[in-house]
């Protein structure tokens, strides 16, 4: 009995000393922390990390130049040579897939940093000011939202012309009135606390209340929003690319690979086979990035964890 | 002066062109189809025949050459006469002919009893507002072939002369592609296709399908032999085959070449067709008064980056030989010695760049369409990774169907872009005188703006004389004009591959490709 309240006051002194060493940290510090003890978090990580660097260092790892072809190799199955086989052109598919995913993540980088940018700020404004302002940014965005995803994407790159860059910026666009509703809701708390009070007491303009203490606040439904954002990004890119409307001939990506592909699945499968599963690979790290970084910043999660 | 007759127009036309002929509108490389009377089976009424291509159907005017269009121009419209399997003109909404004495005139004695699909009656007025609309209207893609016709009288009902201004040797390609549509309707967009075809519009869903009903006061006795007629859009290339297989469609026009070769190896279940031979051309086309391309180096630079053979070998799957020249290798005006003249040199095409003073290359686009045909999309990356070997860096403008036209056929707004012309397989002169590509000029129509006062002489020695030996001296003037000023790039035959069940009997086209439905039963 007395050996099992030594063992428990063990244990609570541990997790004491846990709780103390997380409280230590700085909240983001404590949040990192928490989205690397998930396990899930562990593997988006993992993942996220393995294809950034793939991407980084696509020029020194890739076995071909993605783009040149190579006459008489046309569709050719996996060999030593050709690691992941070759397509219709002769190009190298390994080479073109890890060339690929330096598109795929840029497109999600910006077109969360667009969707970001816009959104946010013109959420926290109208949040902020209310009125007028509020409903005319609202019904802006009311209207983007009214049309699909994909719509809305390929209706900006038809109007902006077919690229990896208009497609990034269609899916951008698409991403803007998502972080603007996040931010205004955050807003509409935020302004209302005593700290905002108290600024504006203080004579604070309200650009500074906005992005200086609206913002920070705000900061963390924001991020996991993001961390959606760019597996959605993701796969709308390759969505764009697949209809022809992203990425153009002869640029590596894995959604304009896939489309090509189809005309040649019966007689060669790695063509569509890899580059669909490199897709798959983010898609899956990229969700389970942003499930840990929901837990990390989710304050009921937070509680329910100690 | 020995009076002309239609043996001299034979002799001189399309049908007499070469012997090689024969070969050419007939099936190309894959099978041979049976016409429906050939065989020993007797003919089934009745049934539904679908028919699907990626092309959707934009305009139900025939005179408006869009690919879309051929899966039904001879299912809904007649023209005075066409050629048979081996050439040759046959009567169609003109029961016999006869040429002047100077070969100037043409009259043509007319079906009676013919009607449209909306019961009037078929008459010469119709033939001369056929020929007018066609020379006339700015969207007919052929108006330059239709303008050698200088008048047309109608002395009767059932009788019209056509009077040129000098014999025309072309004259049967005329009559074979000249549909006859009716005055009363054209002009009215609630009531679209009416023609004196074998089927009779039924139901017309833009970019999904148009179906036909069989035409009960249709002229030829015993035809159609469908009750009904289906033409479906299937945009995705790779959907036409499996929609086949799957027994969803009866018939696949423009499948991928690779799709073709699997057909045609199943064991007799399908019959693979590579279309009429002669038909056409993949081409490369350069607008001459664009920048940098003014300069005739720097297209005979481009020219020489071309790997034809690969193309030939890798998306053709081997059906299609790579040529330099611009008429098909049976026609008389095919020179042997000039085949090989242009080929895939990239050091000769550095050299070219280098006099034109731009060996560091440049930038510039290559407009296609990729769903409007197969190869359009292959053609283009190929030419794009052969182009930046030399440093010219092309950017690919795959642009939607609908768009290509407009930039092609109604602004003439292009650079460089991937094409096919049409009518190789007909008379010589109908080539540089119909197709666009060929023609002098935009005004014209030609997109590439080339024009050139010798170009439009020898055109027009070869178009207005029936002497072999002239006509093949022009043909070859032309041909060497082309090779050096290098405005559109023949690159190799553009086959239009059907491909159809085997329960499909008496399967026939045109030689534009055009599915002859009234001939058509199902064995099943």
């Amino acid at each position: 009995m007395a050996a099992e309240r030594v063992e428990a006051i063990r244990v609570d002194a541990i997790e004491d000393e846990g709780t103390k060493r997380e409280s230590a940290r700085s909240p983001w510090r404590r949040s990192i922390w928490r989205i690397l003890r998930n396990p899930a978090g562990m593997i988006g990580v993992t993942v996220l990390l393995f294809s950034s660097g793939v991407a980084f260092v696509a020029p020194y790892i890739s076995p071909y130049d993605p783009v040149i072809q190579y006459a008489g190799d046309e569709l050719l199955s996996p060999s030593a040579r050709y690691l992941l086989g070759t397509d219709e052109f002769g190009r190298d598919i390994l080479s073109r897939i890890i060339y690929g995913a330096r598109i795929s993540l840029s497109v999600g980088l910006i077109s969360v940093a667009i969707g970001f940018a816009f959104g946010a700020t013109s959420g926290l404004i109208s949040g902020y000011l209310g009125g007028r302002v509020d409903a005319v940014i609202n019904r802006l965005w009311d209207c983007l939202l009214a049309f699909p995803v994909i719509l809305l994407g390929i209706a900006v790159v038809l109007v902006t012309g077919p690229g990896a860059v208009n497609a990034a910026i269609a899916v951008g666009i698409s991403n803007i009135p998502i972080f603007a509703r996040l931010a205004r809701a955050c807003a509409l708390t935020e302004k209302e606390r005593d700290y905002t009070h108290a600024a504006r007491a203080l004579g604070g303009r309200e650009t500074r209340i906005v992005f200086r203490h609206l913002l920070p606040n705000a900061l963390s439904p924001l991020l996991v929003q993001s961390a959606v954002a760019m597996a959605f990004a993701v796969l709308l890119e390759a969505s764009l690319s697949f209809l022809g409307l992203g990425a153009q001939p002869p640029e590596p990506s894995w959604g304009s690979m896939l489309s090509y592909s189809r005309q040649f699945l019966r007689v060669a499968w790695w063509y569509g086979v890899f580059p669909g599963a490199a897709l798959t690979f983010l898609l899956i790290g990229l969700n389970y990035f942003s499930d840990a970084v929901r837990d990390a910043f989710d304050p009921r999660q937070i509680n329910i964890g100690r | 002066m020995r009076n002309l007759g239609r043996r001299d127009f034979l002799k001189a036309g399309a049908a007499g062109a070469s012997l090689g002929l024969l070969q050419a509108y007939g099936p190309g490389g894959l099978s041979v189809p049976t016409p429906a009377s050939a065989g020993t089976t007797s003919i089934k009424r009745g049934g539904t025949f679908t028919f699907a291509t990626t092309a959707s159907i934009q305009e139900f005017n025939p005179l408006m050459l869009i690919p879309g269009q051929y899966s039904f121009f001879r299912a809904l419209y007649n023209t005075l006469a066409h050629y048979d399997a081996q050439l040759k003109p046959q009567p169609e909404l003109a029961e016999r002919w006869d040429f002047s004495a100077d070969g100037k005139a043409l009259t043509l004695r007319l079906r009676q009893g013919v009607k449209f699909h909306s019961g009037r009656e078929f008459t010469s007025a119709d033939v001369k507002h056929s020929v007018e609309f066609g020379q006339t209207n700015e969207k007919v893609t052929m108006r330059t072939l239709y303008r050698a016709i200088k008048q047309v009288e109608t002395p009767d009902k059932y009788t019209a002369v056509l009077k040129f201004d000098s014999v025309t040797p072309g004259v049967y390609d005329i009559l074979d592609t000249l549909y006859i549509i009716d005055k009363e309707t054209i002009g009215d967009r609630s009531r679209i296709a009416i023609g004196t075809g074998p089927f009779r519009l039924d139901k017309y869903i833009p970019n999904d399908r148009a179906e036909f009903v069989a035409f009960k006061d249709y002229w030829e006795v015993g035809k159609p032999y469908l009750d009904r007629y289906v033409m479906r859009v299937i945009p995705d290339l790779s959907a036409l085959a499996l929609n086949l297989e799957s027994g969803a469609i009866d018939c696949a026009w423009q499948i991928s070449y690779m799709d073709a070769a699997r057909l045609q190896g199943m064991g007799g279940k399908y019959v693979s067709d590579s279309g009429a031979a002669g038909f056409g051309f993949f081409d490369v086309a350069i607008n001459v008064t664009a920048e940098p391309f003014q300069n005739k180096k720097v297209r005979q630079a481009i020219a020489w980056s071309i790997d034809r053979e690969r193309f030939c070998k890798t998306v053709m799957r081997g059906l299609g030989q790579p040529t330099c020249l611009m008429w098909p290798s049976y026609s008389w005006a095919y020179f042997k010695d000039l085949e090989g003249t242009i080929g895939y040199d990239l050091d000769k095409a550095r050299a070219l760049l280098k006099e034109a003073g731009l060996e560091k290359g440049f930038q510039t686009e290559i407009l296609t369409a990729s769903k409007r045909m197969v190869g359009y999309g292959e053609m283009a990356q190929i030419l794009q990774a052969d182009l930046r070997k030399i440093g010219i860096n092309a950017r690919v403008l795959d642009v939607e169907p609908a768009l290509y036209d407009n930039r092609t056929l109604v602004k003439g707004d292009i650079v460089m872009m991937i094409h096919t012309y049409g009518r190789a397989g007909r008379d010589p002169g109908s080539l540089v005188t119909g197709a666009r590509a060929w023609t002098n000029g935009w005004k014209e129509g030609n997109w590439t703006h080339f024009e050139s006062a010798e170009w439009e002489r020898w055109r027009k020695e070869l178009t207005s004389t029936l002497d072999l030996e002239r006509r093949k001296a022009a043909a070859r003037k032309l041909q060497e004009i082309a090779l050096d000023e290098c405005f559109t790039i023949p690159v190799a035959p553009a086959l239009r591959v059907f491909a159809y069940a085997g329960y499909v009997k008496g399967f026939t086209y045109d030689p534009d490709n055009s599915p002859r439905v009234g001939e058509i039963w199902l064995d099943k």
